[in-house]
Formats: structure tokens, sequence, C-alpha cells
């Protein structure tokens, strides 16, 4: 149990480190941007509390905000998606129901449930965050595209990261 | 009695996440205005020094581009001086002088650099290294090694070797942030260098290199490939900074001005030495219009 808690906040610090200083720096295009932050609260047991959840986003959130000057938004969009993920995870519920041994990752969880709920929950995360930023529905249009690639790179970045750092049975 | 504290549980959770985002909410909205700028220096303390740890790091691997543009700067700046002493010498001795034109035109380029009355120049700049820079996103800020103990503060203008970069928001004991020009909110008082035409500046919120020069009235005739300068009626920046160079105009149907499209003069993707300019006669400026607009 604490093994599985150090394992969590490395890889939420790890996730951090690369966040601020290495691909808030990278530029695809001009205008897209690359969000890896958020696969931290994706990546939690299925099992966890509720406000562990809600906390440990907001937390990190505040972190990416300060480096990015951008005070509330990004904690803002993270607590909408941790609070947002149990319902995705009901709606994604297999045929079987879940097991006690299932964890969200890709060898575990096979790669049609895997893209579904990471598609779902990068897009509310992207789009939340686009929006706050500019805050009018004039640009609405540009913030449904902008999130929808910048969610196509996220999911590139973590089935790359899945395939790397995630033992498979 | 299970029911009642699944559905106690699952109100909590909702009420936890309620509480934070209404949290998040005020933070943006305190962060949007000086006063919450507070909060963001404290711990831009934290951030801030870890940025310049990593740009430690970073810094070696640009030393030779870094050299060069230095190089260049040089070679403008002893330039102009020498293009001033001339200035001078013509001033100081205005009786060799047969044209007249020319006398008022030293006096009044002498006069606007330096005075006799006044023995102090109108504008100090301080050098200051550029920590954190975004181009990518729509608020892009920027962050540099100098703060209020180099007598820096809020609303200077900030400029690199090439030309205009931002006007500082926040300033910390250490640390200033500045907001770019690539900024969604950001306006600026622009000239044109062919007919003094004066218009405003805004990003094109797209690309890095490029910004967009409106309110040029149609009846006017502008020219690709002009200057675009900084006006002067903002108490940011010292008449004729360099801006950039007009790429292509536009003229919407029914639109009585021009959209230009304005190249960026500075490259805010390798931004790495910056200069802020300090007005001295700003806050004379300031009370003057404060005293204009009260009556």
């Amino acid at each position: 149990m604490t093994n599985t808690i150090i394992l969590h906040l490395l890889r939420l610090i790890g996730l951090l480190l690369l966040q601020v200083l290495v691909l808030n720096h990278i530029e695809l295009h001009g205008f897209l941007s690359l969000y890896i932050y958020h696969f931290f609260i994706l990546f939690l047991p299925f099992e966890t509390p509720i406000w562990v959840l809600l906390l440990s986003a907001f937390g990190s959130g505040l972190c990416v905000d300060v480096f990015d000057n951008t005070l509330g938004i990004h904690a803002a969009a993270l607590v909408l998606t941790a609070y947002l993920r149990q319902y995705v995870i009901t709606l994604l519920t297999p045929v079987i129901g879940y097991q006690s041994i299932d964890k969200p990752q890709l060898g575990i969880m096979g790669m049609n449930w895997f893209l579904k709920y990471t598609i779902l929950l990068t897009f509310i995360h992207h789009f939340s965050v686009t929006f706050l930023e500019l805050f009018s529905l004039q640009f609405l249009p540009y913030t449904l595209l902008k999130s929808a690639l910048d969610t196509v790179v996220s999911v590139v970045l973590v089935l790359i990261y899945q395939y790397l750092f995630i033992p498979r049975e | 009695m299970l029911n009642i504290l699944l559905f106690l549980a699952e109100r909590y959770g909702f009420l936890l996440f309620v509480f934070l985002e209404i949290v998040c909410v005020w933070l943006i909205v305190q962060s949007s205005n000086y006063q919450g700028a507070k909060i963001l220096n404290a711990s831009n303390q934290v951030s801030g020094s870890m940025l310049a740890q990593t740009d430690k790091v970073k810094r070696y691997f640009h030393l030779r581009a870094e050299n060069d543009s230095l190089v260049k700067a040089n070679a403008r700046l002893m330039e102009q001086l020498a293009s001033l002493h001339g200035d001078l010498f013509g001033l100081e001795t205005p009786d060799f002088c047969e044209d007249t034109a020319l006398v008022l035109r030293n006096v009044l380029l002498f006069d606007t650099m330096y005075t006799k009355r006044q023995q102090q120049p109108l504008y100090y700049f301080t050098a200051a290294r550029v920590l954190g820079n975004s181009t990518l996103k729509l608020t892009n800020y920027i962050t540099i090694d100098k703060g209020t103990k180099d007598g820096i503060h809020p609303e200077m203008g900030v400029i690199d070797h090439n030309g205009v970069v931002g006007v500082v928001k926040d300033v910390s004991d250490n640390y200033a942030i500045i907001i770019s020009l690539l900024h969604k909110n950001m306006r600026l008082s622009a000239k044109l260098k062919q007919d003094n035409l004066v218009g405003s500046l805004r990003w094109d919120m797209k690309s890095p290199q490029y910004v967009i020069l409106d309110d040029i009235p149609k009846y006017e005739k502008v020219y690709v490939g002009d200057t675009v300068l900084t006006s002067g009626y903002s108490s940011f920046f010292p008449p004729d900074v360099m801006i950039g160079t007009v790429e292509s105009w536009v003229l919407a149907e029914g639109s009585n001005f021009y959209q230009l499209r304005v190249k960026l003069a500075s490259n805010f993707t390798t931004l790495k030495h910056v200069y802020v300019i300090e007005d001295n006669r700003r806050k004379e400026l300031k009370d003057l219009q404060q005293k204009a607009q009260n009556d």
C-alpha cells in the first residue's frame, strides 16, 4: 500500500517536472500545446477516494498554474476532470463489470477501453483549459478545434508512455 | 442505513468539487487585477528560482548565438553614438552651420535625448535575462531576473536589441513578469514611419511572428515594407522604437480602416536578453494626465 502511494507520488512529481520544464516550452505549429500532467489523475486506481482525487487534482493543477502564470485555470480544469472521472468510468463499464485487479492501464483494460477513457477525459480537460484561457463564446469553434487537436497529441504521448513505462503482463 | 451513507458520501464529493472550483474561479478573477498579483508573486519566488536553475543549464548551449547577437547590438550602439557625436558637434558650433534647417533638426534631436537644463538622460535601460517565456498560448508572459531591487516596477516598457517585447505586469523582489506582445489583450500605440500614421497594434493570436496594425484610415496610402515604430503616445516606450515591418495589408469590405499584417523585428521564440525602460518623466506625465482628467 505504502509502496503504491510512493510510486504514484513519484509519477506525479515526474509528470509535473516534465510538464513545466520541458513540454511548456515545446511548440507545435505555433498553437498546439502539449499537456500530460493530467494523466496522473487518469492513472490513479479505480478505488481511489474522491477527496484524494479532487485535492491532488487541485494541488497539481495549481503547480502548473504557478509556472504558467495562469493562476486557477489548470487547477479548475483538472478538478473538473477529476470529478467527472467516476462518471466516465461508470459509462465505460465492460460487459462483465470491473474486476478487483483492474487498473486504468492499457495492458490491463485493453486498447478499446483505454482509448475511449483517455480521449474522453483528455478532451474534457483540454477543452476547459482552452475555454478558461479565452473565456469567450466568440472563439468557440477555435476552442473546439484546438482542444480536439491537443487531445490527439496528448493521447499519442500517453500511448508512448504506456508502452515505455508500464510493464505488460 | 447503507443507502443514506452512500448518498452522503456522494454528496461530500460533490460539495468538495464545488468548493474547489469556487476557489479556482476566485483565483482566476483575483489574478486578473493588480491586487491579486500579490499571491502570484509570493509563489513565483519559488518558481522563479527554479526557472533560474534550469536556465543556468540551458544558457551554456546558446553562448555562441548570444555572443553574435550581443556583438551586433554593440555595433549598432557604436553607430548611434557616433552619429550622436556628430549631431552634438553641429549643435555646439551653430555658427559654422549655414543650413538653419539642419541646426533645428539637431536641436530637436539633442533635446529629446539629453538636455542641458536637465542633466540626466530621459530614459534608463536595465538589462535583464529571460528566465521563462512562452509563445504558444493565447496569454503569453515572460519572466525576467530583475525585480524591485533593481528598480523595476509595473507598466515599464521592455525591448530587446531588435525591437519591442512587452510591458512589465507584476514585480517581486528579484523577478518580474512581463506581458508579452503576444498576449490576446495587449494593445500598443504604433505608427508607420513613412507618413507618421498612428494606429493600434494587437497580436494576430496565431503566429509568434506577426501582429496586426488597425485604425489606419483608408484614404491614406500604406506601403508594403514600411517600418512600424512606437508612437510615443503611451508612457511605456520612447517614440521611434522598432516594432516590425509591414508585410501585407487588407481592406475589409465596408471598412474604413486598413488591417496591416506586421512582421515583428524581435524573435520571440529565442528571447534571451531584454532591456527594461525607465522613463524619468513618466510620473510627471501621469500626474499631469490625472490632473487634466479630474478637472
